[in-house]
């Protein structure tokens, strides 16, 4: 081989060996970019906590702010899954997370930029997101309120909860926790669908959630379907909530009961509503839905194949409309 | 913030023309002598429009620099325009394309390092000052680069000594001595010695370039004596950088010349070995293969460094922050090797890409003068040189990017650093001397 071959030889490999950079710096700063801006140890998202902007609800109630250095959390637990939290030891969750950029953000005041970050304004409803959780005595599962028609959250619960003020204290023993607090079992849990129908094309969902929150992709394990509630809450706002009931469920052993009211939830009489029991092994869950457009409520109960009882249970302890 | 597009987003698009426009003028064959000189002279005008246009961005986004810093800036243009004028009148115009991207590296360069501390771009801007004038005497007054084949083994022993010198006069920083202090100018006699290096093996490897019969047991024993003993200098002195950089070229020259891939793979091995033995020998070895391994994990000592790094580059995101509202100095050593990290956290992934394309398409074109050269020892010089400066962009940016453990180099014409910036000067004197024939 020729000098002349050799040498240019060499100046491709350099070239090679470069095109790493550009490769690396997508990945780094594109694709790796939550992973690494919610680190504990990144500063930067949790400096200036105290200019750090508020969060509220969809009516201005107050869910997250900052009082000098700390970040307070007056829901507490109704919202945890929501906020997330702002730790120092223990980086930055949920909302916070998500919208960390926008919450950071110095702003325009009257011309001026202010040191204090942006609000916030999520689509959650306080009062519905209590309601919601009423449906959960002591119960693990999780639950959602959707507008149909705007593909809003209203409210979204999963029991149980954590106390986000507490993160830097309790971490340990919530992540050694078999009820895992800290999983957001709405957006993130997988569960047995049951009765929903596998004919269903769920892997065609779009990867791009319109609900904004990071969520799983629907799987089949052993013949079963396992979805998350929020991928069942996506579906429905596809279908406007006009589906054929016999779009939604296939036959399955599994008989389904017309048994939980939801009514009071979603404010309306009229609509149609659908329980069933769901198992994949060991795990057995109760899927509750009801639907009334524009409005569709999801519940979900963990471990329990006592559906009465727990229907009962839950529906006792549901506050009079 | 990635959801507003700043105007860095304006002026990166205009740096992508740019780019395009030297692709454009990449493969022209080279007009007679006299022929006019417009597309040179623009070239070097849209380059210091978009360094101007950058600094503009800078001042619109912090407003704090100030009239005096446009006329450093006005200064800097007139020094490269002196350059390019003492070019043409020397009749030593050289690569079209090289000047005017060493002038928009170097622009860059000192923009980002006025952003991230002012001290430090105004010294900066002197040395610039220094390395043009530099390259404005050598390309008028180095005549033959033949000259210096007559001095092998003064250029041995002038390494050796200002290397092994820093054992009596360096100044410590950083736990290591690795300069040389004359009030208040302090010089690092590396970056000076990995080109006399270049031109060392340049002379030695001639001959053998036309024959490889002329490899001979005599040329590779100096050979071999000379990297030993400059490779042993540096790895007690604990300048790892430099170390792994004359590894490199040397390995590259060898191959480059003998066209043995055998001896080179061998030898390959060897070192790996010995870095192995290194890392559990040196303490200061295992400590950076530690931060580069996991840098979160070691966040509060070794990892602090790269840990800032990564967290700079994710707060960037696509379209950056904005030059001048990130905050980069957070990492420790921003302006010499994390310059190109400081630089993706404000203007992007986008901006870093296009920052990436610029320094290759100068590499390249080093490459290629390379290439176009008759004469056997200015080839191999150029050769040299152009793997020098690739092998070590390659270093630095593998090193910042978490993808091998970081040494501390600089990046060719961007990060600050005086000595750094006048051999860059120095080799891009070289490069255009010897492609004085393509004019």
């Amino acid at each position: 081989m020729s000098f002349d071959r050799r040498l240019t030889r060499i100046k491709w490999g350099f070239l090679l060996v470069l095109l790493a950079v550009p490769l690396r710096l997508v990945a780094l700063q594109v694709l790796w970019r939550d992973q690494l801006n919610s680190d504990p140890h990144n500063s930067r998202t949790q400096e200036r906590l105290a200019y750090r902007g508020r969060i509220l609800d969809r009516h201005g109630a107050l869910l997250a702010c900052s009082h000098g250095e700390r970040r307070v959390y007056p829901q507490g637990q109704l919202t945890a899954h929501w906020t997330g939290f702002c730790s120092p030891d223990r980086g930055v969750a949920g909302a916070e997370r998500w919208k960390t950029e926008l919450l950071r953000e110095r702003r325009e005041d009257g011309g001026k930029t202010s040191r204090r970050g942006h609000d916030l304004r999520l689509s959650l409803d306080l009062g519905l997101q209590r309601r919601l959780l009423g449906y959960f005595p002591n119960l693990p599962g999780a639950a959602l309120l959707i507008d149909l028609d705007r593909a809003q959250v209203l409210a979204a619960v999963s029991e149980p909860g954590f106390q986000p003020a507490r993160v830097g204290r309790d971490w340990r023993k919530w992540q050694s926790d078999s009820q895992a607090p800290l999983l957001n079992r709405a957006f993130l849990g997988v569960y047995p669908a049951g009765a929903l129908a596998t004919s269903w094309d769920w892997k065609r969902l779009p990867r791009r959630p319109v609900l904004l929150m990071d969520w799983t992709e629907p799987q089949v394990v052993k013949g079963q379907l396992l979805i998350s509630p929020v991928q069942l809450a996506y579906r429905l706002v596809l279908s406007g909530g006009n589906l054929p009931l016999s779009q939604l469920f296939n036959d399955h052993p599994e008989p389904w009961h017309p048994a939980v009211d939801l009514a009071p939830l979603v404010r309306c009489a009229g609509g149609w509503q659908w329980s069933c029991v769901a198992r994949l092994e060991k795990q057995v869950v109760t899927w509750a839905v009801a639907v009334r457009p524009p409005y569709a409520a999801i519940i979900l109960w963990e471990n329990t194949d006592k559906q009465k009882a727990a229907l009962e249970a839950a529906w006792k302890s549901l506050p009079s409309p | 913030m990635s959801t507003v597009v700043g105007p860095q987003f304006f002026w990166e698009v205009a740096l992508a023309l740019f780019l395009g426009w030297i692709l454009m003028l990449w493969p022209r064959p080279v007009p007679a002598q006299g022929a006019a000189w417009s597309n040179e002279g623009l070239t070097m005008v849209l380059a210091q429009m978009l360094v101007f246009s950058l600094f503009g961005i800078l001042e619109g986004n912090t407003g704090s620099h100030g009239r005096w810093f446009l006329v450093a800036l006005g200064t800097w243009a007139l020094g490269w325009w002196a350059a390019y004028f003492s070019l043409r009148w020397a009749r030593c115009r050289g690569d079209r394309l090289l000047l005017p991207l060493a002038c928009l590296l170097s622009g860059l360069g000192w923009v980002m390092q006025l952003r991230l501390e002012v001290a430090l771009a105004v010294n900066q801007a002197c040395w610039v000052l220094v390395g043009l004038a530099s390259l404005i005497l050598l390309t008028a007054y180095l005549k033959s680069l033949h000259q210096l084949q007559r001095w092998r083994w003064p250029l041995l022993v002038l390494c050796l000594a200002l290397q092994s010198g820093l054992f009596l006069f360096g100044k410590e920083r950083n736990g290591a001595a690795l300069w040389y202090t004359f009030g208040p100018v302090s010089f690092q006699p590396v970056e000076i010695v990995k080109v006399l290096v270049v031109c060392l093996l340049a002379i030695l490897l001639a001959p053998a370039s036309q024959d490889p019969s002329r490899l001979t047991r005599p040329v590779l024993a100096m050979l071999g004596t000379a990297w030993l003993l400059l490779e042993t200098l540096l790895v007690l002195q604990k300048d790892l950088g430099p170390a792994l950089l004359f590894f490199g070229l040397f390995l590259v020259m060898l191959y480059l010349v003998s066209g043995r891939l055998r001896w080179v793979l061998g030898l390959l091995c060897l070192s790996l070995l010995l870095s192995a033995a290194a890392y559990n020998r040196f303490s200061h070895v295992r400590v950076r293969v530690e931060a580069w391994l996991d840098p979160l994990g070691n966040y509060q000592d070794s990892g602090y460094q790269i840990s800032e790094a990564l967290f700079s580059l994710a707060w960037g995101g696509w379209l950056g922050t904005g030059l001048g509202l990130g905050e980069p100095s957070r990492i420790p050593e921003a302006p010499t090797d994390f310059i190109y990290v400081a630089w993706c956290e404000e203007m992007g992934a986008l901006g870093g890409c296009l920052l990436w394309a610029a320094l290759t398409l100068f590499l390249l074109r080093c490459f290629r003068a390379a290439q176009v050269s008759q004469d056997p020892f200015e080839r191999l010089l150029a050769v040299g040189l152009a793997c020098l400066m690739s092998w070590q962009s390659c270093v630095v940016l593998y090193g910042i990017l978490k993808l091998m453990p970081m040494t501390g180099i600089t990046l060719p014409f961007i990060s600050y650093g005086g000595s750094s910036l006048l051999s860059n000067f120095v080799i891009l004197a070289l490069l255009l001397r010897m492609t004085r024939r393509e004019l």
